[in-house]
């Protein structure tokens, strides 16, 4: 199965559920910040990237678990998806999409547009480590939902 | 190769460059408005299609040339395409995108929204059959370029 967690760029939320998932980030406990900048993936892409899956790693259970921005209009980005598995006639029984951008709050938008759209890394980053904190439980709430997905 | 003539709707410019690309109107005249009536797809998709790679026909160089509607994310939709189809062994290099959004046709953005979102058709086709005609020589520059590109390309 392949399991895809999606946010605006694929660089903030979707990097740390697929970071919990894939058990390099505790699910029980919130990081600190240092160690959330500290995540390969967190803060590195930009909006040019989205539409991009980039694939993290195998869980425990053989699934692919892959990241993926999908801008301001995530309809459109799904629909485009589906209807092309469709068409190359994909069972899509098999890809799960999972939606991080609905759980983070305003610091993490802050910091990802400070430092993706401003180039202002070295603060919007923290900023954005700063904001995942916060919603840090509701994204491995999300995470607990993929996994159920998974097992089913 | 797969050319992806894309658009805000995919129900009006790039039906229309598709349609001159394949022949079915001609390159070298403006239609008359009841010409639009041979278009395939013309004013015809809808929301749930947008995102669809829907295909029109097959070319005099066995290209096959499909029609996109994927609103304001073009680039978006465009790395889906070729990053998904590479995951499902796809090559993603057959692929040609051809953007046909007409920014400065206020005819063809309100007549369409008329007829494609609001589903006021009567009075939304006549005004986007209209404002299509007024891109025509645009389109048509557009597709003559692809043309051009894919003849090199085969030889």
């Amino acid at each position: 199965m392949k399991i895809f967690y999606f946010c605006f760029a694929g660089s903030h939320s979707s990097v740390i559920a697929a970071n919990i998932h894939l058990r390099r980030l505790p699910e029980g406990q919130i990081p600190t910040v240092a160690e959330i900048v500290t995540v390969n993936e967190f803060d590195r892409r930009s909006l040019k990237d989205a539409g991009i899956p980039y694939f993290l790693g195998k869980d425990d259970n053989g699934n692919d678990v892959y990241v993926i921005g999908l801008g301001k209009d995530r309809e459109i980005g799904l629909q485009t998806i589906y209807h092309l598995l469709e068409q190359l006639a994909v069972p899509t029984v098999e890809w799960k999409f999972f939606d991080t951008l609905s759980e983070i709050n305003w610091l993490t938008k802050l910091g990802g547009f400070l430092s993706g759209r401003l180039g202002l890394v070295s603060i919007g980053r923290v900023l954005a480590a700063k904001g995942i904190q916060g919603c840090y439980f509701r994204l491995t709430d999300v995470v607990k939902k993929a996994k159920e997905w998974s097992n089913e | 190769m797969k050319v992806v003539y894309h658009c805000f709707g995919g129900a009006h410019a790039s039906p229309t460059a598709a349609a001159i690309h394949l022949g079915i109107l001609a390159i070298d005249r403006l239609p008359s408005l009841r010409d639009f009536k041979k278009v395939p797809y013309f004013d015809q998709i809808t929301n749930l299609e947008h995102g669809r790679l829907i295909k029109v026909g097959d070319d005099h160089l066995n290209n096959e040339i499909f029609i996109l509607g994927r609103r304001n994310s073009a680039q978006i939709a465009i790395n889906i395409i070729k990053e998904f189809s590479k995951i499902n062994g796809v090559n993603p290099d057959d692929y040609l995108f051809v953007d046909c959004v007409q920014l400065y046709n206020p005819l063809m953005i309100t007549g369409g929204f008329s007829s494609r979102a609001m589903g006021l058709v009567t009075i939304g086709r006549p005004l986007v059959t209209i404002g299509t005609l007024l891109s025509f020589t645009s389109l048509v520059k557009k597709v003559k370029k692809t043309l051009d590109f894919l003849e090199k390309r085969s030889k």
